[in-house]
């Protein structure tokens, strides 16, 4: 959890339009630079790492000569030729499929292309995976994803983020009731993952009960009107947002139940309360209001992490998502959609921070865009 | 107080959670005893052909094949368990999943045994001048007696598994027909720790190593082997069971556990010299049965197994290399010419051991009672050419089968060079047709649209044939018609013939002509409902050929060398008739089975000419589209051609191409489009070729893809994103559902034999051969032999011979009196072999008994 930013005036502000304006500017390109290098940085250590440092080169040379090898002996193609011919064949085979992952050219060569590439958002072209319907482009694998990873993990994270925050004022309010004992007594439970509880989910509900699937999005065959078709993809769904829930809603509200706690106990807020203020109004100006930078950075960072998916927990709900997707192009060293994964994910994260700097200013009457000087 | 109820009640509520959950039928626990050795091996619960499959119905039994993804085997089991699933078509050798299998009442399961896995040495003189214990053949074969095979198919495999000790499948012909040889071989390889250990002492001495406080020891060092073990299956565990067996005979053991990603670098693509790996588990993986397995001496033995360094520093003894040439080659005149070698070759690759084979596994397909299948059983139902000819549920027509599997449209699909992977392959193989398909059990190719075939060979060639639909005929000379076609000129897009290739005319080795029935291309129809025609034939030709010359407007690099290596012994094919088709081939290639080579899998290129391309079937007109495409640079039909242009990878049945290709049929469509018109246009009238893209414009709106195929079922709905495809059955196919309804079950026998506990020397022994499946005697038709091996006390062979037919399923062996006075006073062991003629795996059943005086 990020703690607000705030911004206390140490000198008389200026007002004038022209200064602001300047100040602005300023600070907006030095936010922009900064933001860029953090991603160019980030997208440069993620091709290190992805390529392990140049290693990759050599697991798959190795690979395309065994998968070669594998080939030319089930298939028996080559037999006909003389020994020398087959040999030669079979080298010209591995070159041209070395040629075709742009193994032919240096590694620091292809360094400096993924890199522009990247920068660009020119996700190119994977080197093995292909999307679900068979494209090669990285645009649509990931693109492929995306929908059934926003109805997955969307739905479930915003729905909880929101009820998490609503239960946690509510026990904010009840300080010690029986809720929030009950709350707080689960909070430990959330130390499980979300697939540890799909695991267990689907064995009752399904392997025992038979009352929900074993997993996938829809019924197969999808069914043909849509109705229908949404009427299965929210079958689909309970189990692995039980299983989210379960492994987040706890401890979720916990934290928040305790952040608000302290923002309760502060002395404008006893003074409310000795004022007769309602509830209601101490809550929505003397708790929320502080509260909103933090409420929203979580937000955020909720939205953009989406883009990760949860590779184990789709692989147990057998979900189409994208964590998958992005997990087997770890494991299939696929530059290109790694690449292209983390460099929209850089993009966002930093697009994200650079926004919040504004959003912290619009809805947090203390905190000063551009006068880094007095921040704290 | 409320608070410590509270905390009871969530307590319980957890317990009674788990307590179910472990209920579950996927997490019982296995209560029964390891399933057994390979004379019981427990895959073989395909279920039975219960009645005489007498149907009217033509095509497939059911009317629905709905195909899912999942990656677990555990979870697949429990889903079938469910009733949501029908057949898990995946190769399965998890024992705990084989264990909640057995204990399914409502489940069976079917075997498949294509994959072996082995220990490979690295037998290269280090350079560093470390010492490598495997540089010395003696060492290697030593390994033999190093591994105790029982031990892990019984406590690795928990007997899902065979004990394999040579280059030679164990479930292949060539097992069976060299049984004898074999059963030697394993019996003086079997485990014998004690000569192991002596032997590599001996040599590990011989080659200046000492044995320090039970660590052998080189220039001081102690000698480290680095052994890479795999971690994804029972490679891992088989991995550990050897290092502890080094590590007792006193080598120090760096176990380095790797992934394939991690280890092929290491034992693959290094230098052996550079002395990166000492030790390797291997695994190999044959898709289909091989019938011929004498090619695979040179591939396992030899450096023309494969251009890697590892290969290369294969130097066999002289005479293996020899030896596993001839083989390569077939240079032998007769079967007991080819046992001799084989014998010498196995003897010899025993001694080389660059590999010690340790097992064959003995993995299942999980699927419900009451579906039968044609299971491979090499590949499984997934590697089966007739799946979808025989899927069915018991005593029932029509119904949904729903199948799931790891993977399913992994890579985009098009005939020519699309995707390859068995999850995708599946499906199509349900969705297409062949002129001829492989007995799921022997291997051998039966005719399934062809109706006879002719095959002439060169004097001396040992061809042989099985069955009847084939005659085989041997002359001095074959020379091929100067008008028969050999080469393709891309630039005027006709044929060359051998009349203008070779004008002083052309010899071959054999010829090949293959008969299509009269009216085929009235009743074979296409999907989209276009007949079949001689069109779509020559367009198989034409394809051969033209990707691969520069000239040509769809070149394609990565297909040069396999034409290369068509070409090699290509001599040319003839239409020799139109209506009814018939078809000469001229081919330098041959196999020992004449069958086989009117096959798809061993004779480049197919004699048959039926537009059943490299990945999947097609049509001339829908494979026109995405020549189109590719002229245009628009799509590819292979991924490095799709790579090089940045453009889509042809899939014709999804994703971006399906507008592409859409385009370029309504162009097609409005042009009577007809391609490489100078060869195809005499083959393909404009009205013929216009009705044809009409057809697949319907098609294409119906079902929203390109795929048409002439199979027992329609590809009808592609979910890439869902993970899902569906196929219906296909109302005009035209053969009867129980065309080959003999192939529910592989008729794997079972033996026994009854005689005397004791036997006194000198004195003739009977011995009783009861053959029997399920329950029943096995015909004495489907058996080809049956064989006895004697062996004394010590696991010698002392003699061998034949057992001879006393009735149906019943075979006696007679040892005379001279026979048992040579043998050694004490325990010997007879075991029997039989050999059936329609299942390639043959049963062994031992029999002991005490020799007195």
């Amino acid at each position: 959890m990020t703690t607000a930013t705030e911004t206390i005036p140490s000198t008389p502000v200026s007002r004038r339009p022209a200064g602001t304006f300047l100040r602005l500017l300023k600070f907006t390109a030095a936010r922009l630079f900064s933001l860029f290098v953090t991603v160019v940085i980030g997208v440069f250590l993620t091709i290190l790492i992805a390529n392990m440092g140049g290693y990759v080169d050599t697991i798959r040379r190795a690979e395309i000569r065994e998968g070669i090898m594998v080939r030319v002996n089930s298939t028996n193609i080559l037999d006909n030729l003389s020994a020398e011919d087959r040999l030669k064949r079979i080298e010209d085979m591995a070159r041209l499929e070395e040629k075709r992952l742009g193994l032919d050219q240096p590694f620091m060569v292809r360094t400096v292309k993924y890199m522009s590439n990247a920068l660009t958002l020119n996700l190119g072209r994977a080197q093995k995976m292909s999307s679900d319907s068979g494209s090669r482009t990285v645009r649509l694998i990931i693109l492929e994803r995306l929908a059934p990873t926003l109805i997955l993990f969307g739905a479930s994270n915003i729905l909880l983020f929101a009820g998490s925050i609503l239960i946690a004022l509510n026990l904010s309010r009840n300080y010690g009731s029986f809720l929030d004992r009950v709350i707080v007594g689960l909070a430990p439970t959330s130390s499980a993952p979300g697939w540890f509880y799909g695991l267990f989910l689907i064995v009752l509900f399904a392997g025992v009960l038979r009352l929900l699937p074993f997993g996938g999005m829809v019924d197969a065959p999808p069914p043909p009107n849509r109705f229908d078709y949404f009427l299965s993809l929210l079958k689909h769904l309970v189990l692995p947002t039980v299983a989210i829930a379960l492994s987040t809603l706890f401890l979720s509200t916990y934290n928040w139940r305790t952040f608000f706690l302290i923002f309760s106990s502060e002395d404008y807020v006893e003074m409310a309360k000795a004022k007769g203020l309602t509830s209601r109004d101490i809550e929505r100006r003397y708790i929320l209001r502080p509260t909103l930078p933090t409420i929203i950075t979580n937000f955020a960072l909720i939205l953009i992490f989406l883009w990760t998916g949860a590779p184990i927990l789709e692989t147990v709900f057998n979900w189409p998502g994208l964590g998958r997707a992005l997990f087997q192009a770890v494991g299939l060293f696929d530059i290109p959609v790694i690449v292209g994964s983390t460099v929209i994910f850089a993009y966002m994260l930093a697009i994200t921070v650079f926004i919040l700097d504004f959003v912290f200013a619009l809805v947090d009457p203390r905190v000063k865009v551009g006068s880094g000087e007095n921040r704290q | 107080m409320k608070q410590k109820s509270f905390y009871a009640l969530l307590s319980m509520l957890v317990m009674l959670s788990m307590i179910l959950a472990a209920c579950a039928p996927a997490a019982s626990e296995a209560t029964e005893e390891p399933a057994a050795t390979e004379e019981t091996a427990p895959a073989e619960e395909a279920p039975a052909a219960t009645e005489e499959a007498m149907t009217d119905r033509a095509g497939a039994w059911v009317d629905e094949v709905v195909f899912t993804e999942e990656n677990s085997a555990e979870a697949a089991v429990s889903q079938l368990n469910a009733g949501q699933l029908d057949l898990y078509a995946y190769t399965v050798a998890e024992a705990p999943v084989f264990e909640t299998l057995k204990s399914s009442p409502g489940l069976t399961s079917t075997q498949i045994v294509g994959s072996s896995n082995t220990l490979m040495m690295n037998p290269a003189e280090f350079r560093d001048g470390r010492l490598n214990p495997f540089s010395n053949r003696k060492i290697r074969e030593a390994m033999h007696w190093l591994i105790n095979r029982d031990y892990v198919v019984q406590e690795i495999y928990k007997g899902l598994a065979r004990p394999r000790y040579t280059v030679l499948t164990t479930v292949f012909p060539d097992y069976a027909r060299y049984a004898d040889i074999l059963r030697g071989l394993e019996s003086k390889y079997a485990y014998d720790l004690d000569k192991s250990r002596e032997t590599v002492a001996a040599e590990m001495e011989a080659m200046g190593a000492e044995l320090v406080d039970g660590k052998w020891s080189y220039n001081g060092e102690p000698v480290t082997l680095a052994f890479v073990i795999r971690t994804e299956d029972n490679r891992r565990p088989i991995g550990d069971y050897i290092a502890s067996q080094l590590e007792n005979i006193g080598f120090v053991v760096d176990r380095q556990f790797k992934t394939r990603s991690e280890a092929s670098p290491i034992w693959y693509q290094s230098n052996p010299a550079d002395g990166q790996w000492h030790l390797y588990t291997g695994g190999w993986i044959s898709p289909s049965i091989d019938r011929d397995e004498g090619d695979q001496f040179a591939a396992f033995f030899t450096a023309q197994g494969d251009s890697g360094p590892l290969w290369q520093a294969y130097i066999p003894a002289p005479r293996l290399g020899e030896v596993a040439l001839d083989l390569l080659n077939n240079n032998f005149d007769n079967l007991e010419e080819r046992r001799q070698l084989f014998e010498e070759a196995l003897t010899l690759s025993m001694e080389e051991s660059y590999q010690a084979w340790i097992v064959d596994e003995a993995s299942f397909a999980p699927f419900v009672n009451n579906l039968s299948v044609a299971s491979d059983l090499a590949g499984g139902p997934e590697g089966s050419q007739i799946w979808g000819q025989t899927i069915r549920f018991e005593g029932q027509e029509g119904g949904t089968v729903r199948i799931a599997q790891p993977g399913i449209l992994v890579e985009p699909w098009n005939p020519l060079g699309g995707t390859n992977w068995i999850y995708d392959s599946f499906p199509q193989r349900g969705t297409s047709d062949n002129a001829v398909v492989s007995d799921p059990f022997t291997g051998l190719a039966l005719p399934q649209r062809l109706e006879r075939a002719e095959v002439t060979v060169a004097d001396g060639l040992p061809v042989f044939k099985t069955l009847d639909w084939i005659s085989l005929e041997t002359t001095d000379k074959i020379e091929v018609p100067a008008d028969a076609w050999i080469d393709w000129d891309a630039v005027n897009q006709k044929f060359i013939t051998v009349g203008e290739k070779y004008p002083d005319g052309l010899t071959t080795l054999t010829k090949s002509i293959v008969y299509y029935p009269e009216g085929m291309f009235d009743s074979v129809k296409w999907h989209d409902g276009s007949p079949l025609s001689a069109a779509d034939f020559v367009m198989n030709m034409i394809m051969l050929f033209d990707p691969a010359y520069e000239d040509s407007a769809i070149y394609d690099e990565a297909t040069v060398a396999a034409l290369e290596g068509y070409l090699a012994s290509f001599r040319g094919v003839r239409i020799v008739s139109t209506n009814p088709l018939v078809i000469e081939t001229y081919n330098d290639a041959y196999n020992i089975d004449a069958e086989i080579m009117i096959s798809n899998n061993q004779v480049y290129p197919n004699p048959t000419w039926w537009p059943q391309y490299s990945y999947g079937e097609g049509a001339w007109h829908s494979i026109a589209l995405g020549v189109l495409a590719e002229a245009n640079k628009e799509l590819a039909f292979t991924a490095d051609k799709a790579d090089a242009l940045s453009v889509e990878w042809n899939s014709m049945i999804s994703g971006p191409s399906l507008e592409i290709l859409k385009k370029y049929l309504d162009q097609a469509a409005s042009e009577n489009f007809i391609p490489y018109a100078a060869t195809l246009g005499e083959f393909v009238s404009a009205d013929e070729a216009a009705a044809r893209y009409e057809n697949l414009g319907k098609f294409h709106a119906e079902h929203g893809h390109f795929w048409v195929n002439t199979g027992p079922f329609i590809l009808d709905g592609v979910f890439p994103v869902e993970g899902t495809l569906t196929l219906k059955r296909n109302p005009e196919y035209t053969d009867n559902a129980d065309k080959w309804s003999r192939f529910d079950a592989a008729k794997i026998a079972v033996v026994e034999v009854d005689g005397p506990g004791q036997v006194a020397a000198g004195s003739e022994a009977v011995f009783d051969a009861f053959v029997t499946f399920e329950d029943e005697a096995y015909p004495s038709a489907d058996i080809s032999e049956v064989k006895y091996l004697l062996f004394d006390s010590t696991g010698a062979l002392i003699v061998s011979g034949a057992a001879e037919a006393v009735g149906e399923g019943q075979y006696q062996v007679t040892l005379d009196a001279s026979t048992t006075s040579d043998l050694e006073v004490g325990a010997n062991r007879l075991e029997v072999i039989v050999i059936p003629s329609v299942v390639s795996i043959a049963s062994f059943a031992p029999y002991e008994f005490v020799l007195t005086k």
